[in-house]
C-alpha cells in the first residue's frame, strides 16, 4: 500500500476527534406562554366596531347640525321677511315732504331769520321778531313728490290695523304707550308694611 | 441554444415596449385631463357632482346725503304667479280637527284676491284667460311687485299653485328730494340717469354663488357646500344736504307757480369747499315714479341747461379790467342810457337815464351795460377772451354729471362788432348754473377757485373710504381784487333796485341780478321772456355760501326782480341750516355811484 493510496483511504473525519464532539447540541424549545388568538380577533373586531361607531356618530352629529342649520336659516329667513315689512311699514315716514307736511298740520310754521344769543354778555345777534307766516306752504302745494308716500296713503287702511291709530286729517299717531308716572323726588320706593 | 437565449430577449424588448407605449399614452392622458383640458374637466366636474346651486345677487350700494340720511337704497318685491292647471282641481287639506276638507278654485281665489287687492273676477280672469289660450297651461302672472307683507300673507294661504319671483328694486324714501341729481334705474335694473349712472362704478355690486349636493329630503349634504360671496356695492355719500333740498325744492315751486315761470332752480355751494350742498329744481324729479315724468324732466335742468348769463358777468368783467389795467372800483366813465360807438354796434341800458358819470361800482349797481362796455373795452377781446376761458366759461364744470353742458364760448376771432360790446355784459356765450355757481365761489374764496363737487366718497362694502380725487384749487384773480369785487356785490345788493326785497336782517350779502334775453327759434332774442336769476354770496363780510336762484320766463315780473323773493328765503334758510352768524359789522361806507 502506498502513501498515497493510504492517504486516500484516510477518512474525511480527522481521526483525532471524537465523534460524540461533532454533535450539535440540540434541544427541544418549549414553546412560549401564547395568548389565546380569540382576544387578538376580538380586539380588532372591537377597534373596528369602534371606529364603525365613531364615525357614525360623527356623521349623525353633523347631519343633524346639518338640520339645525336648515331650521336656523329658516328662522332667519323669516326674520328677514319680518324685517323687511317693518322697514316697509316706516319707509317714507321720516322724509322731509311727510315731516312738514306733518308739522304745518301741527300749525308749525317756517321760522325767518335766526337770532343768537351770545353768552358772554347776553346780547341777542340778529333780529329776535317772530315769523308772521309761513316762508313755504307745504300744505297747499305739496311741490316735492314721493310715490312711497302716496302709496301709503293708499294702504293706510291695512297699516292702521296694525295697532297705529289714524286721525281724521290722515296722519298716523302711535298707539297709547302705559309709561310709569314720572319720579317727582328721588328714585321710587316700593311701599313696605 | 444560443438562439433560444436571443429569442427570450427578443420577447421580453417587445413586451417591455408594449408596456412603455401604454404607460406613454396613460402618461399622455394623464397630462391631457390635468394640465390641458384642467378647466374643461374642473367645470364638468363642478356641474355634475353639485346639483344644487344659486347665485347670490350682491345688493347695489346706498347713496346717503352729506349727513348720512339715505336717498336710495333697495327693497325686494316680488311678482305672483299662478299655476292655472292645478286651480282645476280642488286643493285637499285639513281642518282644526284633522278632517278632510276641499277647497275650492272659488274659495282659494277670493282669498288670494284679498291678499293681493285685486278684484275678485279680475284674479279669477287671470286664470281663465291663461286656460282659454293653453287648457295645459302651467302659468299666469297675477301680479307684479307686491310687498313683503302681501307675499307672507300669500304664503300663508298655503297654496300650491301660488308661485313667486323675487327681486331687487331700488327704493327712495325721500321721493324727489335730490332727485333730479340721484337719478333712477329702469325696470330692468340698468341705470338711466343721475348719479346712479355716472357712479355706477362704486354702487354696482358683484354676483356671488354658492353650489352643494343635495339629500333626497332638500338637506344639503354636509361638507359639500361651496360659496363665493357676493360684495355688496359701496355707499355713495353725497355732498347735498336733503333738508336744504327740500326746503328750497318746495319754495322754488312756490315761486315758480306764482311768477307763472316755466322752470326755476336753487343751487348752494359752499365757498371753501366747492361742495354743492343743494341742488333744487323745479319741475322736480321723484326717482321712484320717473315713468310718470316728462322725458325733459327727467335729468336735471341745473345740468343741461345753457343760457346766456347776462349781467350775472359783469363783475367778471370788471374782475378781469382790474386784472388788466389799473382800473380800481373808483374808476370813472361816461355812459348815457343808448350809445352807438364807433364800429356801428349800439348799446342800450335797461332803463333811461341821462350821461352818467359812472365808478365801475356804480356800473355794477346800475347794471349799466353801456358803461359795462367802455369798461370792458379797455382789455383787447383776445385778452377777455382768455380770461373767461380761464374762468372755466365753455367748459364743464368739474362735477362731471351725465348730459352736463359746457355752453359755448366763441374764440375773439369770431366776436363781431356788436359782441366785442355785448361780451362785456355776458352776451354771446353760454353756460350753465354750476359754471356761474363755480364763478362766485372763486370770487368769494379770494380769487382762488375750488373745482364743484357733488359727491363726497364712495365706501365700499370692506369699509375702504375712497374719497373723491382732491382737486386742485386754482388762482385765478389776485385777493385783493377779488375782495374788491365782493366789496362791489355787497354795494350793488344795498344800493341796488331790489335793496328791500333780497334784505335778511342781520346778514350782510353781496349779489348780482341777471336778466339773461333768451334766442327766439328764427334767431335773435324772443321778446318779453327772459332767464331771470340772482347769485348771491353770503355773508358778504365773511363769504360762506354762494347761492343762485334763477326762473325761466316768469310771466307776472319779467325782470330779475321776480326772483328777490326766492332768494331771500333761499338765503334765510342756508343761514338757519349752518348756523351761519349774523354779521358783526354793519357795511361801512358806501361805494360811490358816481364820479367827478
Amino acid at each position: 500500500m502506498s502513501l498515497a493510496q493510504q492517504e486516500a483511504l484516510r477518512p474525511l473525519i480527522p481521526a483525532h476527534e471524537p465523534l460524540d464532539a461533532r454533535e450539535r447540541h440540540l434541544r427541544v424549545v418549549t414553546a412560549p406562554a401564547r395568548r389565546p388568538r380569540a382576544v387578538y380577533a376580538l380586539l380588532a373586531v372591537g377597534v373596528a366596531v369602534l371606529i364603525g361607531v365613531i364615525q357614525l356618530g360623527i356623521s349623525i352629529a353633523s347631519t343633524q347640525a346639518s338640520f339645525e342649520i336648515q331650521q336656523l336659516q329658516k328662522e332667519q329667513h323669516a326674520l328677514a321677511l319680518r324685517s323687511q315689512e317693518l322697514s316697509d311699514a316706516v319707509v317714507g315716514l321720516s322724509s322731509p315732504q311727510n315731516l312738514a307736511l306733518t308739522a304745518a298740520k301741527r300749525g308749525m310754521v317756517v321760522g325767518a331769520s335766526p337770532s343768537y344769543l351770545r353768552l358772554s354778555d347776553g346780547e341777542v345777534i340778529g333780529t329776535s321778531s317772530a315769523p308772521k307766516s309761513s316762508s313755504v306752504d307745504p300744505r297747499r302745494m305739496q311741490a316735492v313728490p314721493n310715490a312711497i308716500l302716496a302709496n301709503r296713503s293708499t294702504s293706510s287702511t291695512k297699516q292702521t290695523a296694525k295697532g297705529a291709530t289714524m286721525d281724521a286729517d290722515g296722519s298716523t299717531t302711535a298707539p297709547v304707550v302705559q309709561t310709569p308716572p314720572p319720579a317727582a323726588e328721588g328714585l321710587p320706593t316700593p311701599q313696605t308694611r | 441554444m444560443a438562439s433560444q437565449r436571443v429569442q427570450t430577449r427578443r420577447r421580453s424588448l417587445s413586451v417591455l415596449f408594449v408596456v412603455v407605449i401604454v404607460m406613454a399614452a396613460f402618461v399622455i392622458r394623464l397630462f391631457d385631463i390635468q394640465v390641458v383640458s384642467a378647466n374643461d374637466h374642473l367645470a364638468n366636474a363642478s356641474r355634475l357632482s353639485f346639483d344644487s346651486r344659486q347665485t347670490l345677487p350682491g345688493a347695489r350700494g346706498t347713496i346717503e346725503d352729506a349727513s348720512g340720511v339715505v336717498l336710495a337704497s333697495n327693497a325686494t318685491v316680488y311678482d305672483v304667479k299662478l299655476d292655472p292647471l292645478l286651480t282645476k282641481e280642488p286643493l285637499k287639506a285639513k281642518d282644526e280637527q284633522g278632517n278632510e276638507v276641499e277647497r275650492s278654485w272659488e274659495e282659494v281665489s277670493a282669498q288670494i284676491a284679498a291678499v293681493v287687492g285685486m278684484d275678485v273676477e279680475d284674479v279669477r280672469k287671470v286664470v281663465a284667460d291663461a286656460l282659454a289660450v293653453n287648457p295645459e297651461g302651467r302659468f299666469a302672472m297675477l301680479k307684479k311687485g307686491v310687498s313683503t307683507e302681501t307675499y307672507r300673507e300669500l304664503r300663508e294661504l298655503n297654496v300650491p299653485y301660488i308661485g313667486f319671483d323675487t327681486h331687487q328694486v331700488r327704493r327712495y324714501p325721500n321721493g324727489a328730494v335730490g332727485g333730479n341729481i340721484v337719478g333712477f334705474l329702469g325696470a330692468d335694473g340698468t341705470p338711466l340717469a343721475g348719479l346712479e349712472m355716472s357712479e355706477e362704478s362704486c354702487l354696482a355690486p358683484t354676483s356671488g354663488e354658492e353650489k352643494w349636493q343635495r339629500g333626497k329630503d332638500g338637506v344639503q349634504i354636509p361638507g359639500t357646500l361651496v360659496r363665493t360671496p357676493a360684495v355688496d356695492g359701496g355707499t355713495l355719500r353725497l355732498t347735498i344736504d336733503s333738508d336744504l333740498d327740500w326746503y328750497l325744492r318746495q319754495m322754488i315751486a312756490e315761486e315758480v307757480k306764482k311768477q307763472g315761470a316755466r322752470s326755476g332752480s336753487v343751487m348752494v355751494a359752499e365757498v371753501a369747499t366747492g361742495k354743492i350742498r343743494a341742488a333744487a329744481e323745479y319741475p322736480s324729479l321723484d326717482p321712484n315714479d320717473y315713468a310718470s315724468a316728462a322725458a325733459a324732466d327727467r335729468g336735471s335742468r341745473l345740468f343741461t341747461a345753457t343760457f346766456e348769463p347776462g349781467s350775472t358777468f359783469k363783475p367778471i368783467t370788471a374782475g378781469i379790467v382790474m386784472q388788466e389795467t389799473s382800473v380800481t372800483p373808483l374808476s370813472t366813465v361816461q355812459a348815457s342810457s343808448n350809445e352807438r360807438f364807433p364800429n356801428g354796434a349800439r348799446v342800450g341800458d335797461a332803463f333811461v337815464h341821462p350821461s352818467y358819470t359812472y365808478t365801475l361800482a356804480g356800473a355794477l349797481i346800475d347794471s349799466s351795460n353801456v358803461a359795462l362796455s367802455k369798461f370792458g373795452t379797455k382789455v383787447s377781446p383776445e385778452k377777455r377772451y382768455e380770461w373767461l376761458k380761464k374762468v372755466g366759461v365753455g367748459t364743464r364744470t368739474s362735477v362731471g354729471f351725465p348730459g352736463e353742458e359746457s355752453g359755448i364760448l366763441p374764440p375773439a376771432s369770431k366776436w363781431d362788432n356788436q359782441s366785442i360790446y355785448s361780451t362785456t355784459f355776458g352776451q354771446h356765450y353760454t353756460v350753465t348754473v354750476p359754471r356761474v355757481v363755480s364763478t362766485y365761489q372763486m370770487i368769494a374764496n379770494g380769487g382762488v377757485q375750488v373745482p364743484l363737487s357733488l359727491v363726497e366718497s364712495c365706501t365700499s362694502a370692506d369699509g375702504t373710504i375712497t374719497e373723491k380725487p382732491e382737486t386742485t384749487p386754482t388762482r385765478i384773480f389776485d385777493e385783493d381784487i377779488a375782495n374788491d369785487l365782493v366789496r362791489m356785490l355787497e354795494n350793488v345788493a344795498a344800493q341796488g333796485a331790489l335793496e328791500k326785497a333780497i334784505e335778511v336782517p342781520g346778514y350782510r350779502i353781496g349779489t348780482k341780478t341777471g336778466t339773461a334775453q333768451k334766442p327766439a327759434p328764427g334767431g335773435g332774442y324772443k321778446s318779453g321772456a327772459f332767464y331771470t336769476s340772482i347769485v348771491g354770496i353770503v355773508p358778504a363780510d365773511d363769504p360762506k355760501y354762494v347761492i343762485m336762484v334763477s326762473l325761466d320766463e316768469p310771466r307776472r315780473v319779467t325782470s330779475s326782480a321776480a326772483t328777490a323773493s326766492a332768494f331771500q328765503k333761499a338765503v334765510t334758510q342756508v343761514v338757519k341750516t349752518y348756523r351761519v352768524m349774523p354779521s358783526s359789522e354793519p357795511l361801512s361806507d358806501l361805494l360811490p355811484k358816481f364820479g367827478k
